[in-house]
């Protein structure tokens, strides 16, 4: 259960940090820094989040289900990636 | 009340309990006192500089101070049911106990529909249906007075948050308690404040009480402040710097117009800010909705920046379902056809807000229009910012990216001026007109306007490098609590300033400019389009929705049109008669008219032998616009000088009103040439007031638009030389217009007097000041050298309100003519002047 977590963690925050936010000079994003409601991603981001985790994950998402309670860090979104594939 | 019961009935949030300090700890209680202290200083700033005075907040400021210290200091749970008590306190104070109820059960029974255990679609027809109910009362379907005065409040609580609320019910969430959904949408300040942030449910539901209380409160002082600075800036711009589009005559005027014009929406953030700041003194943490909006170094920057409630709910109930809909069937272009889609609803959602406020909506392609460049601006730069994240991340060196960051804050701002002055514009002819002033300029003028906008990317430059420092970035990010080293003093500073007493020692300009920011009023320009729309044009919408125009028109009775049951329109220069014998009740006020088409008792036609006749010409002051038939001056004085008759000759005064409202001098010398001498006057006596060329020019340019016989050959000349023609905007007549209007003014004053001459009447010129009492010196002085010029015997009324508080002897706020008290007022004067000068009169009128 930990490994899994762990690798879909990471693989969150690789394209977080490789994709999403890699032409903004923001340092390095920590497994808690909000993204949305510290302005680094919007909604055009966020929707390309959304758009790889349903092909990396095989899920699908609802569109209320995209604001800042459940895509705010990366350990938010971990945590509601983990509740859908279960 | 059993325990359990208790806890149903008022539940324990253990989480946000335990963020809470002990509720009588010194530290809190020292916290609380000091709220307090900044609190009353804020409504002392409040109160001396006038600050949104409509919307009746100073006068709820005790139930506020009641509310915030019962809130304070009770147990966590019971807080909502507290808050939710005092907007009915509120509604009760505000409306009655009658409205009030009837408000209270409106929204109980709206919100009772959402939660009951019924399916989801049933609900939203239930909440359709109360809606559709609202509607009929919003355009006063049929008049229920005190309805009709609830039904904008009602819809202000519901317009958006009933959306949201429906929208989070539908996604499963279920509110805590039932004191969080009635506080959702019972928030005292939006019975003060129509226009209200969208505030989402589940951020209000999360964030409340989410720290500790004392953090909350300091960060609520802080935007308060933040809110009473932005509405003295707006004060300042709207007062100083907003000119009228007629004024636009080069690029310079130009530009100040458009950026004067974009940067009025500082009264919206001031609102904002003062709003959220009052809401976190009841535990609402809500999220910040205006962030430096004019920083914008880009349009998705923008986008982030102003309005953020407005965007949030955008994207929450549009945007995301649409995306989500529409990425199932297509692929290419799903971000643009979004946006334009979320773009259009923008606009929709903007005239939806605008019906529920104002009670009417006209469609205005200018609006469409700009959500729609607005929202290609913003989807155009997402695509380009989102193409840029996949190439790779380039060093850039700070300075150059201070230097770019500052031109493009300066780009986006001139970009938003014009867009803006767009927006506001009231048709396109008109704001092409303005453009077209681009091109008007002289060499000293670029250097001029070069040196202004390279100062203001240097300012910007050297911010930029400025707040980067540590030291100044620590200031920025202090938290509230931690920043009343700046807040305290500066409420201070802002509210010493509001003394009379301390501005006694203070230079006369500096003194001057702080009282003038301590009244809030229409500025000259939104006077006029007041003055000019009171007729008009105001029920056709064209009012500027950044000013405080629109909450003139919300406060003016919808009846207006009325008058126009006594109007006959017409094809000639007086555009309209009074229709004979007609009568209407308007706003309680008896409008009669005589069988000569006057709004006058009956007279008989041949004049009495020893009868001084006098024609009354003016426009509606003179008319009386908003008292009685009896109560109009002309009435009053005919009655002094008939009870006071001590020559021999003259057994009877009669005193024909031919005012008619929006009656200017080009109509007063159409009515000599028709009318007037049809009834044999012995005087002819005009009425001049403030403000006559202005005057003239708004008139005379109306007769052009409608493209009426011009008749006489001096209206028809200016009108060749000056270039107008009828499809020409308003603006453009205007300022084409204005250097004739000296040139109208003298060929009217003596085609007055001559045909009196020709008539055997004396002209009489009767200058009477407009209750806004600014007398221009010099047009007073070319005015009564003109009336000299053309033999007019003169009467100046000036003083004629003593020192009376104008808004004594006006109608109402919306309505400066003068009311009952202002028509005795100039009565009297006008008897005394009429009596120094009578002998004059009766000289002239023997030869």
């Amino acid at each position: 259960m930990e490994t899994n977590t762990n690798s879909v963690k990471e693989k969150i925050s690789t394209y977080i940090s490789t994709q999403l936010l890699k032409n903004k000079n923001v340092g390095t994003v920590l497994e808690t820094t909000p993204l949305i409601t510290g302005g680094l991603m919007d909604s055009i981001s966020t929707m390309q989040l959304v758009t790889f985790l349903e092909k990396e994950f095989h899920i699908e998402f609802e569109a209320h289900e995209v604001d800042k309670d459940n895509f705010d860090s990366i350990n938010i979104i971990t945590q509601f990636v983990e509740n859908k594939l279960k | 009340m059993s325990t359990s019961l208790l806890n149903k009935l008022f539940p324990i949030d253990i989480d946000k309990q335990s963020k809470q300090e002990p509720l009588w700890s010194f530290k809190r209680i020292l916290a609380f006192v000091l709220t307090c202290f900044q609190l009353a200083v804020i409504f002392f700033i409040i109160e001396n500089y006038r600050l949104e005075k409509a919307s009746g907040i100073n006068a709820i400021k005790y139930i506020i101070f009641i509310a915030f210290f019962v809130i304070s200091f009770s147990p966590l749970r019971f807080r909502q049911f507290i808050f939710f008590s005092t907007c009915l306190a509120v509604i009760y104070f505000a409306f009655g106990f009658v409205v009030g109820s009837v408000f209270i059960t409106i929204c109980l029974g709206i919100i009772g529909c959402c939660l009951l255990p019924i399916k989801f679609w049933i609900k939203a027809l239930l909440v359709t249906l109360a809606f559709s109910i609202l509607f009929v009362l919003r355009i006063e379907l049929f008049y229920a007075v005190r309805l009709s005065l609830i039904s904008p409040y009602i819809a202000s609580i519901f317009m958006f948050r009933i959306i949201i609320f429906l929208y989070e019910i539908k996604h499963g969430l279920s509110p805590k308690s039932i004191w969080e959904s009635l506080t959702y949408f019972f928030m005292f300040p939006n019975i003060c404040f129509l226009f209200f942030p969208i505030i989402d449910f589940k951020t209000y539901s999360k964030t409340y009480y989410n720290i500790a209380d004392q953090e909350i409160w300091q960060k609520g002082i802080r935007w308060m402040l933040r809110g009473i600075v932005h509405l003295l800036c707006y004060r300042v711009v709207y007062y100083y710097f907003l000119i009228h589009p007629a004024q636009v005559i080069d690029m310079p005027s130009l530009l100040q117009y458009i950026t004067a014009s974009f940067v009025l929406i500082l009264r919206l953030s001031g609102l904002f800010h003062f709003i959220l700041g009052l809401l976190c003194l009841f535990g609402l943490n809500l999220p910040q909705a205006f962030n430096n909006y004019f920083l914008s170094t880009n349009f998705t920057n923008l986008w982030r920046r102003i309005n953020i409630y407005w965007r949030e709910f955008v994207l929450k109930i549009f945007f995301y379902p649409i995306m989500f809909k529409l990425k199932k069937r297509i692929t290419k272009n799903l971000l643009a056809i979004t946006m334009i889609c979320v773009f259009i609803i923008s606009w929709m959602l903007h005239g939806y807000q605008w019906f529920w406020i104002r009670g009417f909506y006209t469609f205005n392609s200018l609006d469409l229009i700009f959500w729609l460049v607005l929202g290609g601006c913003i989807t155009v730069n997402a695509v380009i910012q989102e193409k840029q994240s996949q190439k790779p991340f380039k060093e850039v060196p700070i300075y150059k990216t201070y230097f770019m960051n500052s031109l493009k804050m300066v780009g986006m701002f001139l970009f938003m001026s014009v867009a803006w002055s767009f927006w506001s514009s009231s048709n396109l002819k008109d704001w092409l007109y303005l453009m077209s002033m681009f091109n008007r300029y002289s060499t000293s003028d670029l250097v001029l306007l070069s040196v202004i906008l390279l100062s203001v990317i240097a300012v910007t430059f050297s911010l930029h490098i400025i707040l980067n420092k540590p030291f100044w970035q620590k200031i920025i990010l202090l938290p509230p609590q931690n920043t009343l080293f700046l807040t305290l003093p500066s409420l201070v500073c802002i509210a010493w300033f509001s003394l009379a007493s301390a501005r006694l020692s203070m230079p006369d300009k500096i003194n001057g400019f702080v009282s003038t920011l301590s009244d809030e009023k229409l500025n000259a320009t939104d006077k006029e389009k007041a003055e000019e729309n009171y007729y008009k044009k105001m029920l056709d919408g064209e009012e500027n929705q950044s000013t405080g125009l629109w909450e003139t028109s919300l406060k003016r009775p919808r009846h207006e049109d009325e008058m126009d049951k006594v109007y006959i329109r017409t094809d000639d220069l007086l555009t309209k008669v009074f229709k004979p014998n007609s009568k209407i009740l308007l706003n309680n006020r008896v409008v009669e008219i005589d069988s000569f088409g006057l709004r006058d008792k009956n007279y008989p036609l041949i004049k009495d032998k020893g009868t001084f006749r006098m024609a009354l010409l003016g426009g509606s002051y003179e008319m009386g616009s908003g008292v009685d038939n009896k109560d109009v001056f002309e009435n009053r004085v005919e009655q002094k000088l008939n009870a006071s008759i001590t020559d021999s000759a003259i057994h009877h005064y009669e005193i024909f009103n031919f005012a008619c409202g929006g009656f200017y001098l080009i109509q007063h010398v159409e009515l000599c040439h028709t009318k007037v001498f049809n009834y044999q006057p012995d005087a002819v006596m005009y009425v001049a007031h403030t403000d006559e060329r202005r005057r003239i020019i708004l008139s005379f340019s109306d007769l052009i638009s409608e493209g009426k016989n011009l008749k006489y050959p001096i209206l028809n000349y200016i009108k060749k030389v000056s270039g107008v023609k009828q499809i020409m905007s308003k603006t453009e007549l205007i300022t084409r217009l204005t250097p004739y209007a000296d040139v109208l003014i003298k060929w009217s004053y003596i085609e007055i007097a001559k045909t009196s001459y020709r008539h055997h009447a004396v002209p009489i010129w009767v200058f009477l000041p407009t209750t806004e009492c600014v007398i221009d010196a010099d047009e007073l002085r070319f005015l009564e050298k003109t009336a000299a010029e053309a033999n007019f015997v003169q009467l100046n009324l000036t003083g004629v309100y003593g020192n009376y508080d104008l808004k004594k002897i006006q109608i109402s706020d919306w309505d400066t003519h003068p009311n009952v008290f202002g028509h005795i007022l100039i009565a009297d004067k006008l008897y005394i002047e009429f009596e120094k000068k009578k002998e004059d009169i009766m000289k002239k009128a023997k030869k």
